[in-house]
């Protein structure tokens, strides 16, 4: 018996001392990682680090085209989750989400202040503009939802029509307002509209609405 | 707008592709409108889900000691703050530490001086510190943009278009050399006349009637610039290129006075190159 006790002391001892040397269980969740950076835990950020670091580098490297960019974007989208980690409200949604959302943000600011109004375009829209399909071989890590991984929002993005996929990268990617895309492509307004607005519906039925998923 | 449905703008609004005076009109209209209000979020939860659609990419080695170092950095600046009501909490939480201190009283006054001195002087390395890492920041960010320039410049093949001065600005000259994909091009400026704060260049591709916006840039004291430009439509299938003076930030659609300008049609005898 007295080797449970010393057993159980031990134990006590593992789980106090786990947070405080950095040491992670998988079965963190992302809101209890950011409650722990919200009290100043800098370890914390680097678990959601390893966990979005990629996700939100390729983001960046998708609407930038430009690694350098990309890597000070990903900068800029860590240490604003540390400075507004206290601001973070999971009632709004998944950190997930929110992370992501961030980086779109960032990155659409660094976009504007290079002055290219005419932003890069690499990946999947260089590959649709020059008429070549993507390759289909995608990682399968991070869950955008609990439901939805990613490969099914590539899947669904690759399914479009390749006018109202252009459009919505367009958009979504390169930052350019419907103006903008119509006269980047030649198309009358009314045309880039009708592309986005079809497109849209489409990703509402496969990624919303056909599975009954959706995101919080 | 706001007696009638924003249905047709809500994708639009949640993609980020509304014109400024669009987005306020939808936002307005959504204050008292609770359907749209709805539509327009369920819009914004199916783009948020783009934002994991990129191919994955894996980041710099590197790129994870130097965000720790950045925000160690910050925290730095906090800490003396933080500590200092720490001690606050602790003095007057604690009933039984001022029990075992029950004359406890301020330092003498030039240790205070000293203390306060010793927290000015690591606030003001702090910041000293988070200067020089975003200074840092941006030079490599530069570095690599001259990289990438370079190449350009360098690369066999490379296509030269010389840009005309127009009558608002005699001195001005100027090259587009266009990479031989003909996706990246550098813009190198020299001669324009400084602009108050309130005006930009802009640099536009011609096709045909159309103009497309490409950069909106500042030239620097000397009236030089050096801008690299990418298009996602091959810079070859463009007719022209100029710049004009438009108000900061840019125009939809060329406003202000032309100072250069450029056929970009390929000549008979092939582009020439600088080299």
């Amino acid at each position: 018996m007295p080797e449970y006790a010393q057993a159980g002391r031990m134990l006590a001892h593992v789980i106090r001392e786990r947070p405080r040397r950095g040491v992670f269980s998988v079965q963190e969740s992302d809101e209890e990682l950011i409650g722990r950076l919200a009290r100043g835990n800098l370890d914390a950020l680097d678990a959601l680090y390893a966990r979005y670091a990629r996700p939100v580098y390729s983001l960046a490297f998708r609407m930038l085209g430009d690694e350098g960019e990309a890597e000070e974007v990903t900068q800029d989208v860590f240490v604003r989750t540390w400075r507004h980690a206290q601001s973070f409200d999971r009632e709004r949604g998944r950190f997930g989400t929110w992370l992501m959302s961030m980086t779109h943000h960032v990155a659409i600011d660094a976009l504007r202040k290079r002055g290219r109004r005419l932003s890069p375009i690499t990946g999947d829209t260089a590959s649709l503009l020059m008429g070549r399909a993507t390759d289909p071989r995608a990682d399968v890590m991070t869950i955008a939802d609990e439901h939805i991984q990613e490969q099914e929002v590539r899947q669904a993005l690759q399914s479009l029509p390749a006018a109202q996929r252009e459009a919505i990268e367009l958009a979504y990617f390169a930052g350019l307002s419907h103006l903008e895309i119509a006269a980047l492509l030649g198309n009358p307004l009314g045309t880039i509209k009708a592309r986005i607005r079809r497109g849209m519906d489409r990703l509402r039925q496969l990624l919303v609405d056909a599975t009954g998923k959706g995101v919080e | 707008m706001s007696d009638s449905h924003v249905e047709d703008l809500l994708d639009l609004y949640a993609l980020g592709a509304l014109e400024p005076d669009e987005v306020h009109a939808v936002e307005v209209h959504m204050e008292t409108c609770a359907r749209c209000a709805g539509m327009a979020a369920e819009a914004t939860r199916v783009t948020q889900l783009l934002a994991w659609a990129p191919e994955q990419r894996t980041p710099p080695a590197d790129l994870q000691a130097k965000i720790r170092r950045r925000v160690e950095g910050l925290a730095a600046l906090e800490r003396p703050r933080e500590l200092a009501n720490q001690s606050f909490s602790a003095a007057s939480l604690t009933p039984k530490r001022a029990e075992y201190h029950p004359r406890w009283r301020l330092p003498a006054p030039w240790i205070r001086v000293a203390l306060t001195l010793g927290m000015l002087l690591l606030l003001a390395l702090g910041g000293w510190n988070v200067v020089l890492w975003q200074r840092l920041g941006m030079l490599q960010g530069e570095v690599a943009r001259q990289q990438e320039v370079a190449a350009l410049l360098r690369a066999p093949g490379a296509r030269v278009v010389t840009m005309a001065p127009q009558p608002a600005a005699p001195s001005a000259r100027g090259n587009l050399i266009i990479d031989p994909a003909g996706t990246e091009a550098v813009l190198i400026a020299a001669g324009l006349p400084t602009l108050p704060d309130n005006q930009a260049y802009q640099l536009w591709l011609a096709e045909g009637q159309a103009r497309t916006s490409a950069a909106v840039f500042q030239s620097d004291a000397e009236g030089a610039t050096t801008l690299l430009v990418r298009s996602p439509k091959p810079l070859h299938s463009y007719t022209g290129c100029g710049i004009t003076i438009e108000p900061a930030g840019g125009s939809p659609q060329p406003t202000g006075e032309r100072v250069l300008r450029a056929e970009m049609a390929q000549p008979e005898g092939g582009w020439t190159s600088p080299w």
